[in-house]
């Protein structure tokens, strides 16, 4: 574990990524403390002011200032993603190794079940499973973890599939080792770099797919402080008041391209084995 | 001797700062098929390209005369002129033919290809010459053939297209970088025999590059073998074989395991790797022969018999 | 080519089935009493009987999805319960814009990313390789939905050159026509170019390694033909199957998309019909476009056989 943060620390985009990104988490925790106004409150006579040093980021039409809810907006994205992925990994990741482990009729059920998942476009079965079951964060981290289940079991059985043939665990098996054994000490430790990679790029979409599920109104719950509500608004202000769209907006792509950065570099740092560029 | 068609003269060829081949002099005489031997890192394989000029797109440095027919230099030339004898008047067949030719082209397309950018034929002109260059390297049903794809075709028949494709615009030179070792034993041996038939036929003067003396033995009229980057021994193929003269010859061929040979006896120590090399002798540390003068200084060609040159301060002593 | 063929037709048919299972459960799995969340504000007696018997909803589960699988095989899908229209009607109308501004987002995608791609890899290392790079690292990063505003901000608001929106047909003039589609296109198709852009870069990079092109730079063949004709022709191939997975983010997003351009596509109508409640419209969208994207998949499959020689002319990949 350390000599791959370390391998990630020599690579010079992995290092911003990961800089980035842990100020982004450290604006998630500290909102309240960092925040300086409660992205709630409407400020009087202060609509759709420009940024300035009362206002860093400027206000929206309700007067809300528009830095603190970015930042809470921060806090939105990784709750969303973190519970949201992690439904996703652990179903995922569960129906994936009991596919691949046993085999059977088993893989053959959830295969195809797994197939029909991924037969529907993801933002699609996200709005799916929004339509059923209504708006709502709650609603919306189970939706997403929905729809990012599939890649998991895939990944999950994937390696499964191949760990499972590897001499080790064959050696395991034939001096006796159960079920359980061979699932915790050989399967479960070798098929993490995949899913880790995995993560880190579902982390990406999950918070894209936060944004735009809210900017259609079929997310969070609309006055909530989410980068993606807050791009809703600001579409229709363009012309006015272009920091309304233009700051949330840059947030989410800053975050989803440090996600997206640091899960290429951890895929290089885990696996030696893959096909690597190196220029 | 006739003139001859290509002449090297102090070519040094190297890669990003390391120098791989080194005041390589050599000539070639039209028609003959001259065998170039060396291991792996010995720098016989770039040596061959450099005569297309394949390399220096991936940073590879050459300089020195390479005289070439008409051409002075061929290092004085555009990469356009150069694009215009590739193919054309030196041609090349690689080792590996499953890998040298393309996977989505029809194979009579390949063929086809050379006889559209050299000669301005068109498709229909070109597939039907074609045909008959695949019919003249053996392949059978050379019509049909010319519809299928490599992966339909055995390793020999693809190494046969490969000489069609080189051979089809009649070039004065055709390297061919060892042609047969990625093949079995009796297709080999058809292999060779279609070059030697298509040199006599066709008069071309073939470089062979190979590792494997038993072919310079009943291939090539002449060899060169190299060593280190270094040429270390010239002559006729019989000559040298029978009476080798540089001490790494002599043990190359001892190496090479007889019948009813119970011990092997291979070289000992490894092949200089590029960057690593001695700055006298490249076999010196290998050589039984070596003395300190060996270590010092670089080796000039000295004569040891008409037409048979080796490198060597020790040249003629010592037992094969 | 043939058992490859039959082995991916076998595999598409249970997909649908399970498709169409899912899209019949989405009105089902609706909490609380089906009807009255159906009708909602618009509950009669009436209604609701038309309602019951439409859908059988008296009727076992199983039943009511055959009876209602078997109106669909027919083509009835039911009629949207807040206009009334039938369902197939409405889609059919809003369908041919959708199939525009997709397919020319899938161009747009396709023209920038396969040259950029092949830049990139041909000049490795380079500032070529550097620009294409980063470029498509930001075009899979950025919200369609944001870029979207960004060039309605630049080119509409502030250049005035394009409208923001709404929608003219072909017969209304090619150049009007294609007025209304060039900022959704590129909108939704930057993240398809960035995919397709890395993928092009990865798979030239290969093909540029192999032997094959050194004998076509060895035969004298020039530059352009040499990467494009021998070198593209291979690559093409894994991209090929990238461009399929993609189609499902285009069907996806065609619906923010045409939203924030109020273009009346099938992703607009979906999301109305979500926002309405109109479950008979939100049912017949989510089935037509999920099984689209089965379908979309298999073809892509279909082309991926006949442009590979290896499964063309016989036996498997």
């Amino acid at each position: 574990m350390k000599t791959v943060l370390g391998r990630l620390w020599k690579t010079p985009a992995a290092r911003v990524a990961l800089i980035v990104l842990a100020l982004y988490l450290l604006a998630a925790i500290a909102a309240p403390l960092l925040a300086p106004y409660d992205p709630f409150r409407m400020h009087d006579g202060e609509a759709l002011q420009r940024p300035s040093l009362e206002f860093w980021m400027g206000t929206d039409r309700f007067g809300r200032d528009q830095f603190s809810r970015l930042l809470y907006g921060s806090r939105m994205s990784f709750k969303v993603g973190i519970i949201a992925v992690g439904v996703a990994l652990t179903f995922g990741t569960t129906l994936g190794v009991v596919a691949g482990y046993f085999r059977g009729a088993a893989d053959a059920v959830l295969s195809r079940l797994m197939d029909i998942l991924f037969a529907f476009p993801e933002l699609l079965l996200a709005l799916a499973v929004m339509a059923v079951l209504g708006a709502g964060t709650g609603n919306l981290m189970l939706a997403i973890g929905i729809v990012y289940t599939p890649i998991f079991a895939r990944i999950a059985r994937g390696a499964v599939l191949e760990v499972n043939a590897r001499d080790h665990v064959e050696a395991a098996r034939s001096m006796g080792a159960g079920h359980l054994q061979i699932l915790f000490r050989h399967l479960l430790p070798n098929i993490a770099p995949p899913l880790i990679v995995q993560t880190t790029l579902s982390f990406a979409f999950a918070v894209l797919a936060e944004a735009a599920l809210s900017f259609l109104g079929l997310g969070v719950e609309p006055d909530a402080p989410s980068w993606g509500i807050m791009l809703k608004e600001g579409k229709d202000w363009m012309l006015q008041a272009w920091w309304v769209a233009v700051f949330p907006g840059l947030a989410i792509t800053l975050a989803v391209l440090n996600f997206n950065l640091l899960g290429d570099a951890l895929r290089d740092a885990l696996d030696p084995r893959l096909h690597r560029e190196n220029t | 001797m006739s003139t001859p068609l290509l002449t090297l003269r102090d070519v040094q060829i190297s890669f990003q700062g390391l120098q791989v081949v080194k005041d390589l002099s050599l000539t070639l005489h039209p028609g003959e098929i001259l065998g170039l031997v060396g291991e792996s890192g010995s720098g016989k394989s770039v040596t061959a390209r450099s005569l297309l000029r394949l390399d220096e797109a991936a940073g590879a440095t050459v300089t020195g005369t390479l005289a070439f027919k008409e051409f002075p230099n061929l290092l004085d030339l555009s990469e356009k002129e150069m694009r215009s004898l590739r193919g054309n008047r030196i041609a090349l067949v690689l080792q590996d033919p499953m890998t040298s030719l393309n996977p989505v082209h029809r194979i009579g397309d390949q063929v086809a290809e050379v006889f559209r950018i050299h000669r301005g034929l068109r498709k229909r002109e070109a597939r039907a010459e074609a045909v008959k260059m695949l019919e003249a390297v053996g392949l059978p049903e050379p019509a049909l053939r010319a519809r299928t794809y490599p992966h339909q075709l055995s390793g020999g028949q693809r190494q046969r297209i490969g000489i069609a494709m080189a051979l089809a615009c009649e070039p004065d030179l055709l390297i061919a970088d060892e042609p047969t070792t990625a093949l079995d034993g009796t297709t080999q041996a058809t292999i060779l025999d279609l070059l030697r038939r298509l040199r006599n036929e066709r008069d071309t003067t073939i470089l062979f590059i190979t590792h494997d003396l038993g072919i310079v033995s009943e291939l090539c009229d002449r060899v060169a073998v190299l060593y280190g980057g270094h040429l270390v021994e010239t002559g006729r193929a019989n000559d040298v074989l029978s009476a080798p003269s540089h001490p790494y010859t002599r043990a190359l061929l001892a190496s090479v395991p007889r019948p009813n040979q119970v011990e092997l006896s291979p070289i000992p120590g490894e092949p200089p790797v590029p960057g690593e090399r001695p700055p006298g002798c490249p076999f010196a540390p290998r050589c039984p022969l070596a003395v300190a003068q060996c270590n010092t200084l670089p080796k000039m060609e000295s004569r040891t018999g008409e037409h048979h040159q080796s490198a060597c301060w020790q040249e003629g002593k010592g037992t094969s | 080519m043939r058992r490859y063929l039959l082995k991916r037709l076998l595999h598409v048919l249970p997909v649908l089935f399970g498709v169409s299972l899912l899209s019949f459960a989405l009105v089902h799995l609706v909490p609380g009493d089906s009807v009255t969340t159906l009708l909602g504000t618009r509950y009669t007696e009436e209604r609701a009987e038309a309602l019951r018997s439409e859908y059988g909803l008296d009727q076992p589960l199983p039943v009511q999805y055959f009876r209602w699988l078997g109106k669909v095989l027919q083509g009835d899908l039911g009629s949207s319960i807040t206009t009334g229209q039938p369902v197939r009607e409405a889609m059919a109308e809003r369908l041919p814009v959708t199939i525009q501004l997709v397919g020319w987002s899938l161009t747009l995608g396709l023209l920038i990313a396969i040259p950029l791609g092949t830049l990139a890899a041909v000049h490795r290392g380079k500032k070529e390789d550097h620009i294409a790079s980063v470029t498509g690292l930001m075009g899979l990063s950025v919200p369609n939905f944001w870029l979207a505003t960004l060039l309605i901000l630049f080119f509409s608001l502030h250049l005035g050159w394009l409208p923001s929106g709404g929608y003219r047909p072909l017969k209304d003039g090619l150049g009007t026509h294609l007025r209304t589609l060039i900022l959704p296109a590129l909108a939704l198709g930057g993240a398809v170019a960035a995919v397709i852009l890395r993928m092009t870069r990865s798979a030239m990079l290969e093909v540029l390694d192999q032997d094959y092109m050194l004998m076509a730079r060895a035969k004298g063949v020039p530059p352009f033909q040499r990467i494009v004709g021998h070198g593209l022709k291979n690559a093409f191939i894994p991209v090929l199957t990238v461009i399929g997975i993609q189609a499902g983010y285009l069907l996806g997003g065609s619906v923010v998309i045409e939203e924030v351009f109020s273009l009346p596509g099938l992703g607009r109508l979906t999301l109305q019909a979500i926002q309405n409640r109109d479950y008979a419209l939100v049912q017949g969208c989510i089935l037509f476009i999920a099984t689209s994207f089965a379908l979309i998949t298999l073809a892509v499959d279909i082309a991926y056989a006949l442009l590979n020689p290896k499964l063309r002319a016989g036996g498997d990949v």
